[in-house]
Parts: C-alpha cells; structure tokens; sequence
C-alpha cells in the first residue's frame, strides 16, 4: 500500500470518529426522561398555576434520591461552622423549633408543638413535643434547647442577641426566651435554627461535628466527604410516624454545569437545584421538568447616593437610569424565559412588589439628563461581579442602555474579593450591579435596613429609618406586611435603587420526584414527605 | 553523588524561600479583604458586632503589618504549623492531609499511564520511520498534544459518560472502599491527564530513537550482527530514555497543574479543587500552602530526575 493511502486511512479514521461523536448528539429526545412531565411548576405565590401534579398520586415507600447540588458545606454537623452552605445541607437531618409554612405564611409548629409570643412581657415561650429524639438516642429537652441556643450566643452567631436577657427551662419539654426588647424578628430569626445534639457534640467534640451530624430529621447522615457529597439514611425512629418514604438521600457537590448537565440527562441524579438559566431551559426542552418558587434573587442597580460628590445625588438621574432599561428585554435575553422583569426591589406578588413607578422610556431619560445639565453626556462607572468567562452579562447589557441615553458607561468588572469589599464599605464610585432577595421584613432588614448591606454606599434618608424602627413593633403578619409595601414604595419612589428582574429559585427533576420544596422558599426542605415513584 | 544531593537540596530551600515570600506577598497585592469574604459569604456581616469581627482578625493574624504577618507564618512553618484556613477554619495541614492523597492518586496513575504507552508508541513509530504506523503516531500524538485538557473531558463525559453510560460522570471514591468503582470513577480523569503526556513522550522519544540510531555505535551493533531485539533493548532505548526522564520531571508540574481543570470538571476533592475555592475566597493560607507543597514536590521530582541520569547513562556523574 502506498504511503498516500496509509495517510488517506488515518484521515478516514480521524473523520469516523468525528461523525460517531457528532453522531451521538442527534436524537436528545432519546434520553429524556418523561416527556410527560414537561410542564413548568409554577407553584402558589408566584403568578398563579399550580401544583398538583407533584401531590396527586399516593406516596410509595423506598428508592433513593440522589441530588446535585452546586457545592457543598465545608462543615456539616457544627451548629455555627460551615456558612449558609450546611444550612441547605443538612436539611435531611436537622431540623428547628418552627418550621417556615408554605408560600411565605409564617411559621408552624414542628419540634415545638406550640409557642407563644407575648410582647408585652417580653418572652417567647416554645412547648417541645415530647419523645422526640436525636439520632444517638439522646432526647429534645429545653435544656437542649439552651445550650444549643448558648452555644449559638457563644459563637457570635445569633442575630439579635443583644436583645436576650436569658433563657428559661421551666421544665422539661418548656423552654422560654426572656427579652430585654422585642422585635418582631426575632421569633422568625431563632425559631429556625437547626438544632443539633448536645451530647453527640459534648462526647465528640465540636472537630468531630464538623464531619458528622446528629439532629432529628427523618434522615440520618451516614457520610460526608467534603466536596463530594453526602449519604444520608433513612431514620426508622423519626417522631412523624409512616415518614420519612426514602431509603436514602444522597447529595453529590458538583460545581460545574456542563458536568452536572449531563448526569442528570445521564440518570445518574434526580434533582439539580443550580442550574443557571440555559441549563435550565435546555433541560426542560428535553423533558425534565422545572419547579420555580415565589422565592429566589433581585438583580438591581444601587446608586452611590451617600458619596456626596457623586453625581446621583440628583434624583433625575437615578430616575433616567430607570428609564433607559428596557427591564423586559434584559430578562428574556438574560433569562432564557425564566427570569421576570421587577418594577421595586421585590419581585411581583411580594408586599410592595405590585406597582410600577417607571416604565421604558429612553426620550424620557435623555431629557432627564439634560435637565440635570448633562448635554454632553456623562461619564461614570458601573462595578459589577465577574461572572463565567471573565465578564457580566447584566452589567454589559445595561452599559449598552445607558450609552444609548447619554451616559457614557465605564465597567469595571471585579473579583469577588473587590467587589465585596466595594460594595460593602460602600467605596463604588457611581452604580453597583448587585443580587439581592427580599422576601420579608427579616430580609428587608437585612439588605435594606439601616444597617443594611449596601450601608457605606445606599443612603436611608431619617423618614425611611424610621418607617422601618416602626415596623419592627408591628405584630400581625397583615401590618407587617402593608409596612414592607410601604418602604419598598419609598425606595422606588425615590430611585433609591433601580431594579431590573428577578431570578426565581428553580430545581429540576426527572419527572419522578415527588417534593414541594420550592414551596417554602429554600428555607426549609421537608425531606419527610419525599417520595420517588418507582 | 551524596554531596551533589545536599547541594541540590540547600538550593532547594532557597528556591521554597523565594516561593514563600513571592505567593506570600503577589496574594496579599489582590484588592478584597478574605474575611470580609468569609462573613459576607455566611451573612455574618450585618449580625456579628464589630469586637467580634475584630477579633477574628486578630485570630487569623490579620491585624499586624504585613511583614510581621510573613514572619509569622514562616515561623509556624518551621513548626509544622502551616495555619488556619479562614474558610474552613481548620488547620490547612489537616485539610492538605485530606486532599492530597486524592491528587496523588489521580495525578500519579496518569502519570505512570502516560509513561508505559508514550515509550513504546514512539519508540515504534521511530523504528518503522516513514511507515503508516510512524504517520499514525504522528497525527495522533499531534492531535493529543493540541487537545485542551477541558475539551476533552467534556467529549469524554459525553461519549462514555452521558451516550454511552459505560463510566461514572463525576465523583470520587477512595480505592481502599471500593476499588472497581473508584477505578471506573478514575479513568476518565486519568485519560485527560494521560493524554497530553502520552503525545508528548511518543514525539519525544521517537526524535530520541531516531537521533540514537545513528549513532556509530548502533550502526556497529547492526554491523555484529546482533538482533533487532538486542539492538533496540540494549543500545537504543535505555540511551533514549534521557531525555524522556527530563519531559517526565517537567510532568509533575503539569499534573499538578491541570488537576485544577480535571479536579473541577469531575468533582474530585482533591488540591486543585481547593486551590480554585481558595482562590476564590482569596483563602491566604491555603494558597500558601497549596504553593508550597506542589514547590516541593516538584523540586523533589526534578532531583530525582537528575539523580537517575547517572543510572541511564554512566558517563554522567555529580562528584
């Protein structure tokens, strides 16, 4: 054979397998899991639709659920180590004292079969169900119940400390917070905290916590490798009798989309809860089916309005860069048809989430600018958090809306190490692109809050302050929540901060799961009620 | 040679000084403040009082002058002592413990994949010079070379992983719990890391054979009579290899280095993945001490290397 067909051959050969790879990703239709499920889940609370599909059939008992997560805790068992991260993470085992109800309606009893708030002799007292026990046997006491609490206090890790005098065992199953002031945070703050066994960390060591877990939840951690996952095993004990339905729960920690892709197109998970929003819509192109929560992140403009040099100190132009965003096109692009355009910081269907104050109008904000002396245009800067690929898509688009107005738009994309700094020490010149995710008074303290965040940057003018002191007091979720409306509508109405959409939390499944998680918002996952269909 | 050796290992330090004060100090040159990272990540910021934020900079020494706090941690490292990450807030020896065994299980079976076949794929495509089997070699080699590491993990993933389901897609399982799993969890990884250093050992040695195999003393050994067998075993391979053993003291680096793309594509908890974490969460003493390991490893590979020339080929000695 000649030289020139050997290398005619090796050709063919590279082409093959060229085509069989090419070949290979025809027909995706193939892998999907149920096309029957294809529907958006748009559960309560956010624009309508239902839920029925995922609580229709009978629960069946077994199988087991394996879950992709983005990343995972890096301690899982410690009551105070290991970020928000170990909050999600161990939502199989540990569980509080209040459990945060459906859509966003408040609290209800769950290892305290009752409690009581009582402002005016400033106590909250919580009632333990009796029996329930630890996964070591060890049983829920109010003494448990303060010595995870001063354990928390001793870590500098319970909000509102300040305002706890002491705390009571009046006996065995009472426990009863003495206060010193009463807010109307703090019930919703503490009662949520995952509680953990005393005498599992008092024999073991709080080193020893930080890979193991002993709480009460239906399911017990059998294993945890950091950046791995984690193993969890059904808890025959649990105090919900008939529950939990799964064998097991397993958690893998994927960080990367693509790879996480395709195990779920794989069969090798059930659910992924972070996908971004291509994946997302990819998948639920193949079949796999979407469930979106009234929950999930704002992504704003926040204008340097305490620098008193900053040029938007002028609410007109605050108000023109509003103007100039067409916030519908920005999600659709942005959002592959998931994210939703937000006319306040809150997203539509939220206390104070339902009015519009401006509307796309880029002659508007021309006029603005001119009005406020700026002919010629203006020079400033936008600081936005790099994201993959080395650059921010929101902040570019919105660079290209602003230019078209008259600004004339500097990025700066930051690492998040600059970024947080900026943002938090309020040092950012001109605009921030940040996220944020208010769905109560709780978060609005949080991020909106005179000690807020965005303090060293975002101004609270002394009326908002004290819209917000009073709110505190309030004491029915009804006032509270026409309060919450009230100071959203204040910063919009001042251009405080310019919202632009909002990011449902999501999760994806393969059609098989059974779960209403995204009903509580991510604060809670009640893993007792999980059921797979066979 | 034992003089050489000690030499070589003075130098050695001076290099993982000099390694010190520069991933020391290019760290700290990067805007953003690590435990202002910490606490905005955990939603501490706006709860914890500021003498507790105080404190934990004073905990993590991050109050005092910079040089103070080089010293410091140069002083902890002559104790064993490589410090407190501030993201895990553990000892980052222990974290270290936990990760490399993971990296060097990954990064050494590819290693020693990309050795066996890389050799013997050049050293046949040198002895049949010009053949199909040398054109083959060639274009695949080439091809393995250009091939970035992520790219093909991803193909790989796709084809075996995802259409094919023959191999786990992600993950990872230690070979003392389960060895069959851990070894269809590992071969895909080993496959990226192998890749590039097969190619480039078949190319090296096949330049090697072909410059050794004119030598006059080859020529000779034909000349004798000699077999081919003996001819290549003999005169021409263990000659070739020299060069070889330098590109493999170069691989450690590489291994170590692209266990940060394998490590993260495949969710392997080793170094690389903690690398890019602490990175990000601008986790000083981590990267450190990230640094400093795979600084002494690699200048403990290439004093190997140097020591085994004198093996493959006598003329060269150190006294």
């Amino acid at each position: 054979m000649s030289k020139k067909k050997y290398v005619w051959l090796v050709c063919m050969f590279l082409i093959m397998i060229a085509l069989l790879v090419a070949g290979c990703s025809g027909n995706n239709k193939e892998t999907t899991p149920n096309n029957e499920n294809e529907k958006d889940l748009n559960l309560p609370g956010n624009n309508g639709s239902n839920n029925e599909e995922i609580t229709a059939d009978e629960p069946v008992y077994g199988g087991t659920l394996r879950v992709i997560v983005a990343s995972g805790p890096t301690a899982i068992g410690h009551p105070t180590e290991g970020g928000v991260a170990r909050i999600a993470a161990g939502f199989p085992g540990v569980e509080s004292l209040l459990g945060l109800m459906d859509d966003n309606q408040g609290l209800e009893p769950l290892l305290a079969e009752s409690w009581l708030e009582d402002p005016d002799n400033m106590t909250i007292t919580f009632k333990l169900r009796e029996g329930v026990k630890f996964h070591d046997g060890s049983e829920l006491t109010a003494e448990v119940v303060k010595w995870n609490f001063e354990f928390f206090k001793s870590k500098s890790r319970l909000r509102y400390v300040d305002y706890l005098d002491e705390i009571e065992v009046k006996d065995k199953y009472t426990v009863v917070f003495h206060l010193n002031n009463w807010v109307n945070l703090i019930l919703g703050e503490w009662s949520v905290m995952g509680l953990y066994s005393q005498k599992a960390i008092e024999e073991n060591g709080e080193d020893w916590a930080y890979t193991h877990l002993v709480g009460t939840g239906p399911f017990k951690l059998e294993k945890f490798t950091r950046d791995v996952g984690a193993n969890w095993i059904k808890n025959e004990d649990y105090w919900q009798e008939g529950q939990p339905y799964l064998d097991r729960v397993e958690y893998y920690y994927i960080p990367e989309q693509s790879t996480a892709s395709m195990m779920m197109e794989a069969g090798e998970a059930d659910i992924w809860t972070a996908a971004d929003a291509l994946n997302t819509s990819r998948l639920a192109e193949k079949g796999f089916v979407v469930q979106k929560s009234w929950a999930g992140q704002e992504t704003v403009i926040i204008p340097n309005t305490l620098d008193p040099n900053s040029p938007f100190q002028d609410k007109r132009l605050r108000e023109a860069v509003e103007y100039a965003l067409d916030k519908q096109a920005l999600a659709a692009a942005l959002g592959y048809g998931l994210f939703e355009p937000i006319d306040t910081i809150v997203s539509r269907g939220m206390p104070g989430g339902d009015k519009q104050f401006r509307s796309y109008d880029p002659e508007k904000a021309r006029q603005l600018l001119q009005e406020a002396g700026y002919t010629d245009g203006l020079p400033i800067s936008i600081i936005a958090q790099v994201g993959s690929g080395g650059r921010n898509e929101i902040a570019e688009a919105v660079a290209g809306y602003l230019n078209e107005v008259g600004f004339k738009v500097e990025l700066d994309i930051a690492d998040a190490g600059r970024f947080l700094e900026e943002v938090w020490n309020g040092n950012w010149k001109d605009l921030a692109v940040a996220v944020t995710a208010t769905t109560n008074l709780a978060s609005m303290h949080i991020w909106w809050g005179p000690q807020g965040i965005f303090v060293g940057g975002l101004r609270r003018p002394d009326e908002f302050v004290d819209m917000f002191r009073a709110s505190l007091q309030l004491r029915t979720k009804a006032e509270q929540d026409q309060a919450m409306a009230e100071m959203v509508h204040f910063i919009a109405e001042e251009a405080l901060v310019i919202p632009v959409y909002h990011e449902p939390v999501r999760l994806i499944h393969n059609g098989k799961v059974h779960t209403d998680y995204l009903r509580q918002g991510q604060g809670r996952w009640k893993f007792n009620e999980v059921w797979i269909e066979k | 040679m034992l003089s050489y050796i000690v030499r070589r290992l003075l130098w050695g330090l001076v290099i993982i000084w000099l390694v010190t004060l520069i991933v020391f100090f290019v760290i700290r040159l990067l805007p953003g403040d690590p435990l202002l990272i910490y606490l905005a990540q955990n939603q501490d910021i706006n709860s914890m009082p500021r003498e507790q934020i105080d404190a934990l900079y004073r905990e993590y020494g991050l109050d005092k002058p910079i040089l103070v706090q080089y010293a410091n941690w140069v002083f902890n490292l002559l104790r064993g002592d490589l410090g407190l990450s501030i993201t895990y807030r553990q000892n980052v020896g222990k974290l270290m413990l936990e990760r490399l065994p993971v990296t060097l299980h990954v990064g050494m079976t590819g290693f020693i994949v990309s050795l066996v076949p890389g050799v013997l794929v050049g050293l046949i495509a040198a002895m049949r010079r010009a053949s199909w089997i040398d054109n083959v070699v060639t274009i695949i080699s080439y091809t393995g070379i250009a091939i970035p590491v992520f790219w093909l993990a991803y193909i790989l993933i796709y084809v075996f992983g995802l259409r094919l389901k023959w191999l786990p897609i992600a993950g990872y399982v230690s070979p003392f719990e389960d060895f069959w799993l851990s070894t269809k969890h590992l071969i895909m990884p080993v496959i990226c890391i192998s890749l590039p250093g097969i190619a480039a050992t078949a190319r090296q040695m096949r330049s090697s054979v072909l410059e050794i195999a004119s030598q006059d003393y080859v020529r000779t050994a034909w000349s004798k009579g000699l077999a081919e067998k003996a001819v290549v075993c003999r005169h021409i391979l263990k000659n070739s290899l020299i060069p070889i053993i330098t590109l493999l003291g170069m691989r450690i680096g590489f291994i170590f280095g692209g266990s940060v793309i394998v490590e993260n594509i495949f969710a392997i908890p080793g170094m690389g993945r903690l690398l890019v974490g602490s990175i990000f969460a601008q986790d000083y003493v981590v990267i450190q001490a990230n640094a400093l390991i795979m600084a002494v490893i690699i200048i403990l590979s290439n004093l190997l290397v140097d020591i085994s020339y004198g093996w493959f080929d006598p003329r060269i000695r150190y006294d």
